[in-house]
C-alpha cells in the first residue's frame, strides 16, 4: 500500500473489522473508518497474500468510466463519498489508468477530500505506445493520485509492453515501485499474457473474469497460481451487464443457506473463491452498489461443489 | 489491428451517459445569462443571411464560423476533461470554421435567397434549419432533461452541425463549383453528426 507500513495496515483492518476508528486516530495516520458504529462490519475480511508476502483485501474497486466525471465538482463529492464507503468498508485495490481521462484525477482529489492517508493500494498503468515514456507516466499517475508513489505499476492492454516492462522493472529494482505488471481485459492476447508470465518476472497480472466469462481459468489462472503471480480479475460484472441480468430474478434460497446476501456478493465471491485470484474489482458511482459489493469481502466462501452450482444456476438464466 | 478490430464501440465508451448529459448542464449553467446574447447573434446571423446585401452574407458566414470556433473552445474544452478523442473533434470544428471564414471573405458569404420555385433541397435545408434551432432543445425538455441540461445552437455541437446543414442546403452559391463548395463545406458537420450518432448509440446499448 502506498506509504504505509504493514503493522499500521493491519491495524487500520482491526479497526475496520470494528475495533473503533480511534485506533486508526490513534496510530497517527488521522484517517478512520466513517461509518463505524453506524455500521459495524461483522467478521474479518478476506484477504490474498501478494508476492512479497503482505495480504491484500480480496475486493477492490476499478474505475473505469464510473469515476471519469471530469471537473464536475457535484460528481467529484459523490465519487467521493463512493470511495470512503470502499474504504470504510476495509478495500484498499483502487485500480485505474491514465486512459480512463479524469478518473486518475478523481480518485487523486476523492483521497484528498477524504484526509488521513487511507489505506490505498494504489494500481495504474502504463498507457502509451511511447517506451520511453514510462517513468513520466509513472510520474503522472503519481501527481494524479497525490501519492509519493504507486503500489503497482502495469502494462495496459499490452501497449509497447517490452521497453515499458523493462523501465518498470528497473524502477522497482530502485525501490520507485513495489509491483509491476500486465493487463488485458475482454480475453484478448492470452497467448501473448501467457508467454509474458512465464518469461517475464512480473507480480501481477489483469484479466477480465467472470461467471460469465471463465476463460481466465484455462490457462491464465492456472499458470498465476504455479508462478506466484497475483491475479486482479476484472470486469466481474461485465460492465455492469451481467448483474443487471442476474438481478431480473429472484435471489435463489439455497445461496442465502449457504452465507450469500445479495448478487453482488454471489457474483464476487464465486471469482475470489478461486484458489489463485487475489482481487476482484468491480466498478461502480454509486454508494449503495459499492456497499453491496463489499458485502463480498466478508462471510464464507464457496467451496468447489457450490461454485459449480453457482455457475450452473448462471448458465440456466 | 486484430485486436483494435475486436473492440465493439461500447468498449470503447469512457464516461457514461449521465456524465456526457452533464457536460450540456454545466455548461449553460457557466455561460448564462449569455444565452440571449446567443440568441441575439443568431436572429442576426439569420437575419443577415436573409438580407439582399452582399456585404450582410459575409457577416452572417462569419458569425456562423463564430459558433463554430465558439463549440471547438468552450463544449470540446470540457468534453476533453472526459474524451480522450475530444481534442480531435475539436480540430473538425476547428476545421469547419476556418471553412465558413473561407466562405465569408473570398467566398460570396451565407445567402439564404430561396430561388422560385424552391427545390426540394431548399425545403430540407428548412426543416433542418427548424429542427436545429428550435425543435433539438425542445426534443431533449421532452426526454426528460432539465432546462439547463438541453442542447442550444451555437453551445451544443449537433443543434450547430444540424444548423448549419440545413442553412448551407438553402444557401446561394456560385454557379461555377457551387456543388463542390457546398459539398467540402458539409463534410464537417455530417462526419461530427455520424460520431455523435455512434457514441449515442453506444451510450444506450452500453
Amino acid at each position: 500500500m502506498a506509504e504505509t507500513d504493514l503493522s499500521r495496515r493491519r491495524a487500520l483492518q482491526l479497526a475496520a473489522a470494528g475495533l473503533g476508528g480511534t485506533l486508526g486516530a490513534a496510530l497517527g495516520s488521522g484517517w478512520a473508518p466513517a461509518s463505524l458504529g453506524a455500521e459495524p462490519l461483522d467478521g474479518e475480511c478476506i484477504t490474498r497474500p501478494l508476492p512479497d508476502g503482505q495480504d491484500l483485501p480480496a475486493i477492490g474497486m476499478g474505475t473505469w468510466i464510473t469515476f471519469n466525471v471530469g471537473s464536475d465538482p457535484e460528481a467529484r463529492t459523490q465519487r467521493t463519498e463512493v470511495l470512503r464507503a470502499f474504504l470504510d468498508a476495509g478495500g484498499e485495490l483502487v485500480d485505474s489508468s491514465p486512459m480512463y481521462g479524469s478518473s486518475e484525477a478523481v480518485v487523486g482529489h476523492a483521497l484528498a477530500e477524504i484526509g488521513g492517508n487511507p489505506p490505498v493500494f494504489a494500481a495504474s498503468k502504463v498507457w502509451t505506445p511511447d517506451g520511453d515514456a514510462t517513468a513520466e507516466q509513472v510520474a503522472q499517475s503519481e501527481r494524479r493520485w497525490g501519492l509519493a508513489r504507486m503500489d503497482l505499476m502495469q502494462v495496459h492492454n499490452l501497449v509497447a509492453w517490452e521497453p515499458h516492462l523493462e523501465h518498470l522493472l528497473d524502477m522497482r529494482e530502485q525501490g520507485r515501485l513495489r509491483f509491476v505488471g500486465i493487463t488485458t481485459s475482454h480475453g484478448r492476447r492470452h497467448a501473448e499474457i501467457e508467454r509474458i508470465m512465464r518469461e517475464w518476472p512480473i507480480d501481477f497480472v489483469q484479466a477480465s473474469y467472470s461467471l460469465a466469462n471463465r476463460e481466465a481459468e484455462e490457462r491464465l489462472l492456472p499458470l498465476a497460481g504455479e508462478r506466484g503471480i497475483a491475479f486482479i480479475a476484472n470486469r466481474p460484472f461485465q460492465g455492469g451487464r451481467l448483474i443487471d441480468r442476474v438481478k431480473r430474478h429472484p435471489f435463489p434460497d439455497w445461496a442465502l443457506e449457504a452465507g450469500l446476501t445479495n448478487w453482488a456478493d454471489f457474483l464476487l465471491k464465486f471469482l475470489i473463491a478461486h484458489p489463485a485470484v487475489t482481487c476482484a474489482i468491480p466498478a461502480t458511482s454509486r454508494v449503495e452498489h459499492m456497499r453491496e459489493n463489499m458485502t463480498a469481502l466478508r462471510g464464507p466462501l464457496p467451496d468447489e461443489r457450490l461454485r459449480r452450482r453457482m455457475a450452473e444456476h448462471l448458465r440456466a438464466r | 489491428m486484430d485486436t483494435w478490430l475486436s473492440y465493439r464501440p461500447t468498449d470503447l465508451l469512457m464516461f457514461s451517459p449521465g456524465s456526457y448529459a452533464r457536460l450540456f448542464e454545466r455548461l449553460n449553467e457557466a455561460i448564462w445569462p449569455g444565452h440571449w446574447l446567443l440568441a441575439g447573434l443568431v436572429l442576426a446571423m439569420l437575419s443577415l443571411a436573409a438580407s439582399r446585401h452582399e456585404a450582410a452574407h459575409r457577416v452572417a458566414a462569419a458569425l456562423l464560423a463564430a459558433a463554430w470556433g465558439w463549440v471547438a473552445w468552450r463544449f470540446f474544452g470540457l468534453y476533453a476533461e472526459i474524451n480522450l478523442a475530444a481534442p480531435w473533434f475539436a480540430g473538425l470544428f476547428v476545421i469547419q470554421a476556418a471553412a465558413l471564414l473561407l466562405l465569408a471573405w473570398p467566398g460570396p458569404g451565407l445567402a439564404l435567397e430561396p430561388p422560385a420555385p424552391p427545390r426540394t433541397r431548399h425545403w430540407l435545408g428548412l426543416g433542418l434549419a427548424l429542427w436545429g434551432l428550435l425543435l433539438h432543445p425542445f426534443a431533449w425538455l421532452v426526454a426528460g432533461r432539465a432546462p439547463a441540461g438541453t442542447e442550444l445552437v451555437a453551445i451544443a455541437p449537433d443543434p450547430t452541425a444540424i444548423t448549419t446543414i440545413g442553412l448551407l442546403l438553402m444557401a446561394r452559391l456560385p454557379r461555377r463549383r457551387g456543388v463542390l463548395l457546398r459539398g467540402l463545406l458539409l463534410t464537417p458537420p455530417a462526419i461530427w453528426l455520424a460520431i455523435s450518432a455512434l457514441t449515442w448509440w453506444a451510450l444506450l446499448s452500453a
